[in-house]
């Protein structure tokens, strides 16, 4: 059973998903506090924030519930990160279904505290592909350094330092753009 | 400050200005309510292995049931029972895979279930009707509607007789090429190409008691763009598998040159670059694309709308994916520098590997083997001009050595080599215009080509559809040689005898 933080941080990612594939639901909360950005990330540029904790804590249940069935324990991250896009995609398609999509999807829900420059940097980095806002937005507004996204994404570190370049370069454009 | 503030979260202005003005988005939510697992038992994981146990011990089979059924443990057959036997050993098999991407579209199917959320995922699952119309989706489009009547009739005409192949498209002012089969047998698509007008079309229809029934022109989005027929060409048709909630996938061009990726069933457009050959995963609602996106021809994963990088390779372009049986490997081209090498990408590890590698020559169109184990290419390798290929075979594996097993084929206007479903073949257009072209099965064993008597020449694009024990072929061909004064080609079938 994990005991506390300071020990949680030391445990390995495999063995946190076993403990908690007994049942050990500290363990799994160790877990969500570790990959809830990443999560939380790969859901908010597809959802906007109005519906993307909703979104990330189903799932962290639907992963919860068949944690026994992860036949590798450290590629989690991966797994849970499926999962998530899985129930984004099907909230996209319930809202589709009641009402026309909005062409920028994080104005629909955002804060009224959000910053109006900030609902723009947003919104562009939701416009960019998924293969690269999702890394963009855990750097930018989960503050995930590269290798942290690295190790939550199961990428390689080259591949995440080349993906975020990538990612920050349209985004400067496409802010540019949006300035002129 | 640190050399690269972006990867290594160092100080910068920018980056810092960036993220102060994002901060309020971030998440500090706790963890969420959890419900009950599910029993340890239950999961496949266990199954598997208890099923592996099982075969090790020759005892017994055991197979667990849900909470819907009557639970517990099912006493099956001794392992001395063929057909027990043989499910354990699938039992086995699943289990060794690991955790594939597949595993987990099944792991996430079930936790929508437990979840109580799949009942209101999806917006493909009406097919309606029976009928081939079913094929298309048009009812599932919730955008524009891409699909128009044709403006130049290709009618459904049978003029078979005998035993050989059965043209199923009348021959018109284009060549058919690159036929495909739906995976339920319900449809086939095609491309007409007309050279003098430099357009090709794609052409739909459905594939009924062997005959191609009310046959569409795939036009995208001609409405309101102020361009004709055929300015937006639509290409490299690739069907979905069965059962999807998407139909299919192609390659559009639009006005500006750039080429996206239209996906029957998803609302928006692949936009970003240069994409081309979707190339649908056999298991699996998802795809593997070809993008210059990131300034190089890369391969990409389109999975449920997430746009995976899977190669990034940056002196090379990645090409001609196809993907393995089981789903859990691609094999593909990695061309540059005047040569080009077979690679396997580890669909889950992203890790490729280098399999076959002719310094100075071509390899080229791989397709893996019903069973994974073998993958056939194309090659220049020895041949007297460059434009000309054997058919090779090689194992998975690297480091294995490739054997030629025909000396001359014909190289598919897109796409792989066939096999047949046996694994002891490769279907080929023999490379030969004293004989017409002819179609051919290549046995992988060495002992030569079996000529397939469709009574067709100029042959191309051979594609095999299995259904059950039928092993039905579509292909193209300038027709039976009592005719071979005809120029364009046409779409025909043919039931390979076994």
């Amino acid at each position: 059973m994990v005991k506390d933080r300071a020990q949680s941080r030391e445990t390995s990612v495999a063995d946190l998903v076993s403990a908690a594939t007994g049942g050990d639901r500290d363990a799994f909360g160790v877990l969500h506090r570790r990959f809830r950005g990443m999560v939380h990330a790969t859901v908010l540029v597809r959802l906007g924030p109005g519906e993307a904790e909703d979104a990330m804590q189903e799932a962290f249940v639907a992963a919860w519930l068949r944690l026994g069935e992860l036949r590798e324990p450290e590629a989690f991250g991966r797994w849970i990160q499926a999962i998530a896009r899985r129930k984004a995609t099907d909230r996209l398609r319930r809202r589709r279904a009641t009402v026309p999509l909005p062409d920028s999807l994080p104005s629909t829900g955002a804060p009224v505290d959000l910053a109006p420059e900030a609902r723009e940097v947003l919104a562009a980095i939701a416009r960019l592909p998924s293969h690269l806002s999702e890394p963009l937005a855990m750097r930018l507004i989960e503050g995930m350094t590269g290798p942290e996204i690295a190790t939550a994404t199961g990428l390689t570190h080259g591949s995440v330092r080349v993906t975020l370049h990538r990612a920050m370069k349209q985004l400067r454009a496409d802010l540019e753009v949006s300035d002129d | 400050m640190t050399d690269d503030p972006l990867f290594d979260g160092g100080e910068d202005a920018e980056l810092d200005r960036l993220s102060a003005l994002l901060s309020p988005l971030k998440t500090e939510a706790p963890p969420p309510p959890l419900p009950s697992q599910a029993p340890l038992w239950r999961s496949p994981v266990f199954q598997a292995l208890a099923a592996a146990l099982v075969v090790a011990v020759g005892a017994v089979v055991i197979s667990a049931g849900s909470d819907d059924e009557e639970g517990g443990l099912v006493l099956v057959a001794p392992g001395g029972d063929e057909g027990a036997t043989g499910a354990a050993v699938v039992a086995e098999d699943e289990g060794s895979r690991g955790l594939t991407a597949d595993g987990v579209r099944a792991l996430e199917d079930d936790a929508d279930a437990a979840a109580g959320t799949s009942a209101e995922s999806g917006d493909g699952a009406d097919a309606g009707p029976d009928g081939v119309l079913d094929e298309f989706g048009n009812d599932r489009n919730s955008g524009d509607a891409p699909f128009e009547l044709p403006g130049r009739p290709i009618r459904s005409w049978d003029r078979s007789s005998g035993d050989g192949a059965r043209q199923i498209t009348e021959s018109l002012e284009g060549n058919a090429h690159y036929p495909q089969i739906s995976p339920s047998g319900k449809g086939i698509a095609f491309e007409v190409n007309y050279p003098a007008e430099r357009r090709t079309e794609l052409w739909a229809g459905g594939l009924v008691d062997d005959q191609l029934t009310n046959p569409q022109l795939l036009l995208h989005d001609l409405q309101g763009t102020g361009f004709g027929v055929g300015k937006r060409i639509t290409h490299m048709f690739g069907w979905a598998p069965e059962e999807s909630e998407y139909g299919f996938a192609y390659t559009v061009n639009n006005a500006d040159g750039q080429q996206q990726i239209y996906i029957d069933g998803w609302p928006d457009l692949l936009a970003d670059g240069v994409n081309k050959e979707p190339t649908w995963d056999p298991t699996s609602p998802r795809f593997v694309f070809t993008s210059n996106r990131t300034g190089n021809g890369d391969l990409y994963l389109w999975d449920d709308g997430a746009e995976l990088q899977l190669t990034f390779d940056e002196t090379h372009a990645e090409l001609y994916p196809s993907w393995a049986p089981a789903g859990d490997k691609v094999t593909f081209v990695r061309a540059g520098k005047g040569e080009s090498q077979v690679m396997v990408l580890d669909i889950n590890l992203y890790r490729s590997r280098m399999l076959v590698n002719f310094p100075s020559h071509d390899a080229t169109r791989p397709s893996f083997s019903p069973n994974g184990d073998k993958v056939a290419f194309l090659s220049n390798k020895g041949q007297d001009s460059v434009m000309k290929f054997g058919l090779w075979v090689v194992d998975a594996k690297p480091g294995s050595t490739p054997r030629q097993i025909a000396d001359r084929v014909k190289i598919p206007s897109k796409g792989s080599a066939r096999w047949t479903p046996d694994g002891r073949g490769v279907i080929a257009v023999i490379d030969d215009p004293d004989l017409g072209d002819p179609i051919a099965i290549v046995p992988i064993d060495g002992s030569g080509p079996r000529t397939l008597d469709t009574g067709t020449v100029k042959n191309r694009d051979p594609f095999l559809h299995v259904d059950g024990d039928r092993w039905l072929l579509a292909f193209t061909s300038q027709g039976p040689e009592a005719r071979d004064e005809r120029t364009w080609y046409s779409l025909y079938l043919y039931e390979i005898p076994h």
